[in-house]
């Protein structure tokens, strides 16, 4: 009974308001990307040059059209799958690469392990984004060589992370009680040791989608990345650039998506950082204290 | 003589993660000038916290005071929790300075021991920077920091840990306080080390006459090195007087527990005795006897009310129900 | 002396990792599978005898390890060979376009450090007071702002609020110069800003609460000397550490910026190359690259072994 009470209110704890609110955010763009050919008002590549360059709220375009007389809205919104997908591609990548890498090399430690490390560091003495440019220049430019390069370009990062995870973990004592019943080296590590970490990755995670978005945006941008006539979210800014003059919203619309999304990520991934870590909470001062607790009694 | 420093009804509650923490409840000592007085209790039992009031080192917002801490001087009596920070700046090291339990981390890790030292000597004592490293070679020689030239020049992670708490000690006794709170000062010391820092602190006092508050777990410590000494249990003094009494006649049940928990040479093969349970969580303000749990001797009376401050003998008083004025139970 | 062998051992441990990636980058590039060729003559017709004199010109008929070597020779000897597309020295181009970049990697390397650390311990020191908790929502918000969208908005709001303001123009004098570079640096700087500006505040927090400090108090030191003599020169060392790395890193971000403000620099020069498969341009522009991040993080590893006397130099 006590015990379930008390795991009400840390979870009462975790939403706080800039939580809940980031959380909706988040589900709403989610939700966009996921259902985006059914809610766009128009077909976001389809030219109408008889609509071209509408403001916004004219002729039924509510952020108004691009030279091409393409619905702003529409873009953007397949702009948001694009982006989203692409993000949970160079994710999904880093982890299925970088996270077993981490873990095997963090557990067996040993030659195998300083080998890569040395690799990862020849890796990591590039600046993330020249590599990227490198990677890209050698795949060819496009969506795919964009999400592969950017994966590559965190996966050292991932693994790094795990492997120092599982070094502290793997000292611990219920480790080695799994060790002493003979349980596999791979049952400890994914069954025994991963979920310890869980939590410290997802946060982590969570703000890799965010930098992966950023990322893919700017690669995008430079038109390294998603090639026309697919747009994402930088490759809109790219177009907008060039109508600078005449409709400021084409530019205005796409950084506003992609800086929406993204602090949301920090705030969320802020969010689960401090209910991990709970002495980085704030402590309330003895009135606010005497005050919270009378009302509590 | 008088006494350099009376606790009267001191409270301190601090402020942390898990809500507020009465650390110390109560509290009334007194320390007679030029005497070593021991501070005894479990960990937890607010003897740090109360010392630690003397010099006011508690972080400002997170901490409330009741009562009272009166330092005497030559120029009159003070209430250290009224100073201005102006006076406490001054109070501090010059009336009364402080050596911590773990000389590692106490120090400033990136600048030289002897420069630690020579810039409290500067500012309070407005020595000039050479004539502040003579008299920081000085200090070293006399603590038994040698050869003091090379020394001076070291970083804490060149030293070891006596090393650097007879640099702690250098540094305290450098503005020649009147006063000096000793914080577990051998606690996080080898054996061997432990014999000569407390030594060299016993030498030093008897030598410049200072007033010592010496904290510590350790029994036999206390007898060693102590005039007088109290116990504290769950932030509040229970028993206090000089050290023959403490250790001869202990009137209260935690300490004649604590004694009898202290292993002896002549109890070699016996079965080590405890005291049974775990001191109390300090979370609210005690109406009762807080030992009341865990001793073998409480009665009803013990877990209604909180016991009175009674006189056992001259000097020495002990704040259990079982006790009539005059000590016997 | 001891910093001298520490010195030339680091240095010399640099080549095998330059060595590694000019031949990671100059294999990968012929992977591609682009003609050269073809890159070179673009749209126009050309005979085969045009093609194969090309080839010969450009060493492509040689086998790839030999390439690799002509052009390391060339490299080492100073010459960076010719582009394929303009057929101009390299060496020309970069050196024409090199005082933009460096303008903009030491501008914003002064701008992100003085700003974070300064807004770091006045946060760190107000901690849980509301100067801490707006800054801190600053921080957030300029982490999670990325650069790029910053000097959009940027160059927006000028375009539109401040005439006569332009990023695009000559560079004939210092003052130009600066003008041009300066926003973009402070646009650079913001994102260094946010990260360093936390870090430069936990790290201040965690060295308020230290037992040194505790000790500084005691012996009576005053406000002032307990918080920047002890206190804040512990909490900036690893704060330097991590900076030098963002510098260092920063090099790659020129590239962006560079792009959108239409800047003359290096990295737009490699966001061509890379479109137009110009591989001569790529190969010598990452290789600088990396040169210039190896170098500055070399600096910082002397510098923190100055300023941390617990650094050994092994």
């Amino acid at each position: 009974m006590n015990g379930n009470k008390k795991s009400v209110s840390k979870l009462k704890s975790f939403f706080t308001v800039p939580v809940i609110i980031t959380s909706i955010i988040l589900a709403i763009v989610l939700f966009i990307s996921i259902f985006a050919e059914w809610i766009t008002p128009y077909d976001p590549e389809e030219a109408n040059l008889a609509d071209s360059l509408c403001k916004a709220m004219e002729k039924g375009h509510i952020l108004g059209t691009d030279k091409l007389g393409r619905d702003l809205l529409s873009r953007i919104i397949a702009g948001a799958r694009s982006s989203i997908v692409n993000a949970f591609l160079i994710v999904g990548f880093e982890m299925i690469v970088g996270i077993p890498i981490g873990l095997i090399c963090g557990y067996y430690g040993g030659r195998l392990d300083s080998f890569i490390m040395r690799i990862w560091d020849i890796v990591c003495s590039l600046p993330s984004l020249l590599l990227a440019f490198v990677l890209v220049a050698a795949f060819g430019k496009g969506t795919y060589s964009g999400v592969i390069a950017m994966g590559i370009v965190y996966t050292p990062l991932t693994a790094k992370l795990a492997r120092s995870l599982i070094i502290t973990e793997k000292s611990q004592v219920y480790v080695e009680a799994a060790k002493s019943l003979g349980y596999s080296d791979a049952r400890i590590i994914f069954i025994h040791i991963l979920p310890n970490c869980i939590t410290t990755m997802v946060a982590q995670l969570t703000l890799d989608i965010g930098t992966a978005i950023v990322s893919m945006a700017s690669l995008s941008y430079l038109g390294l990345g998603v090639q026309p006539p697919k747009s994402d979210w930088g490759s809109l800014l790219k177009d907008g650039m060039t109508m600078l003059y005449q409709q400021p919203m084409l530019l205005i619309a796409p950084a506003a998506a992609i800086m929406i999304t993204s602090i949301s990520i920090n705030i969320f991934s802020d969010g689960i950082q401090a209910y991990i870590d709970p002495s980085q909470r704030r402590l309330p001062s003895f009135k606010e204290y005497r005050r919270k607790n009378k009302d509590a009694a | 003589m008088g006494n350099i420093i009376e606790m009267k009804d001191l409270c301190v509650n601090l402020m942390t993660v898990r809500g507020i923490v009465y650390a110390v409840q109560g509290v009334d000592l007194a320390v007679k000038e030029g005497e070593v007085h021991g501070i005894v209790g479990e960990s937890g039992c607010g003897k740090s916290v109360s010392t630690k009031t003397i010099m006011r080192l508690h972080e400002k917002d997170k901490t409330e005071y009741t009562g009272s801490v009166i330092y005497n001087s030559s120029s009159g009596s003070e209430d250290i929790l009224a100073m201005s920070d102006k006076r406490m700046r001054d109070f501090r090291g010059k009336d009364a300075a402080m050596i911590f339990q773990d000389p590692m981390t106490s120090l400033d890790p990136i600048m030289k021991a002897g420069e630690q030292i020579s810039e409290v000597v500067r500012r309070k004592r407005g020595m000039g920077k050479k004539e502040a490293k003579e008299y920081v070679l000085r200090m070293f020689e006399k603590v038994g920091i040698l050869p003091p030239e090379k020394r001076y020049e070291q970083y804490p992670f060149e030293m070891s840990g006596g090393m650097l708490q007879r640099v702690m000690i250098a540094m305290a006794l450098s503005c020649e306080p009147r006063l000096i709170i000793a914080d577990e000062p051998t606690t996080a010391l080898d054996v061997t080390i432990q014999a000569q820092i407390l030594d060299l602190l016993r030498n030093l006092q008897q030598e410049n006459h200072t007033s010592v508050i010496f904290i510590t777990h350790n029994l036999g410590v206390v007898a060693e090195i102590c005039d007088s000494v109290s116990v504290m249990y769950a932030g509040r003094v229970v028993e206090s007087g000089s050290v023959l009494d403490i250790f001869d006649r202990p009137a209260h049940p935690y300490t004649q527990a604590l004694l009898a928990s202290n292993p002896k040479a002549s109890d070699s093969g016996k079965r080590m005795k405890t005291i049974e349970g775990a001191p109390p969580p300090l979370y609210a303000k005690f109406t009762s006897c807080p030992f009341a749990p865990r001793c073998p001797k409480a009665t009803e009376i013990c877990r209604s009310a909180l016991p009175p401050v009674k006189t056992v003998s001259e000097g020495h008083t002990a704040a259990c129900h079982l006790l009539n004025e005059g000590g016997k139970e | 002396m001891k910093y001298l062998s520490y010195a030339v051992k680091k240095l010399l441990s640099m080549i095998p990792i330059i060595l590694i990636v000019s031949i990671a980058v100059f294999v990968l590039l012929r992977a591609s599978g682009v003609d050269p060729v073809t890159v070179m003559i673009g749209e126009k017709q050309a005979t085969d005898e045009l093609r194969e004199s090309l080839r010969q010109q450009f060493y492509l008929d040689k086998p790839l390890l030999t390439q690799y070597l002509i052009w390391l020779k060339g490299v080492i000897a100073g010459d960076f060979g010719i582009d394929y597309i303009n057929k101009q020295s390299i060496n020309d181009l970069i050196i024409s376009r090199l005082p933009v970049t460096a303008g903009l990697v030491v501008l914003s390397s002064l701008f992100g450090m003085t700003f974070a650390i300064i807004l770091g311990v006045v946060a760190a020191l107000n901690r849980n007071k509301s100067a801490d908790r707006i800054l801190s929502v600053l921080m957030l918000f300029l982490t999670s702002v990325p650069n790029f969208v910053v000097s959009i908005l940027v160059i927006v709001f000028c375009t539109k609020f401040v005439p006569g303001y332009s990023f695009i123009g000559s560079y004939s004098n210092f003052g130009e110069y600066l003008s041009r570079i300066f926003v973009p640096s402070i646009v650079m700087s913001l994102g260094v800003v946010a990260m360093l500006g936390r870090i430069t505040r936990s790290s201040m927090i965690s060295q308020l609460q230290a037992p040194h400090i505790m000790t500084a108090k005691a012996k009576g030191m005053d406000e002032f000397n307990v918080t920047f003599k002890h206190a804040f020169h512990n909490a900036v060392l690893p704060v330097l550490t991590i900076a030098g790395l963002q510098f260092a890193g920063s090099i790659g971000g020129t590239v962006l910026i560079e792009q959108i403000f239409s800047l003359p620099g290096v990295g737009g020069m490699l966001v061509n190359g890379i479109q137009q498969n110009n591989y001569p341009v790529v190969q010598i522009l990452v290789l600088f690259m990396l040169v210039v991040y190896l170098v500055m993080s070399f600096v910082v590893d002397m510098l923190y072994a100055v300023i941390d006397p617990r650094v050994k130099l092994k």
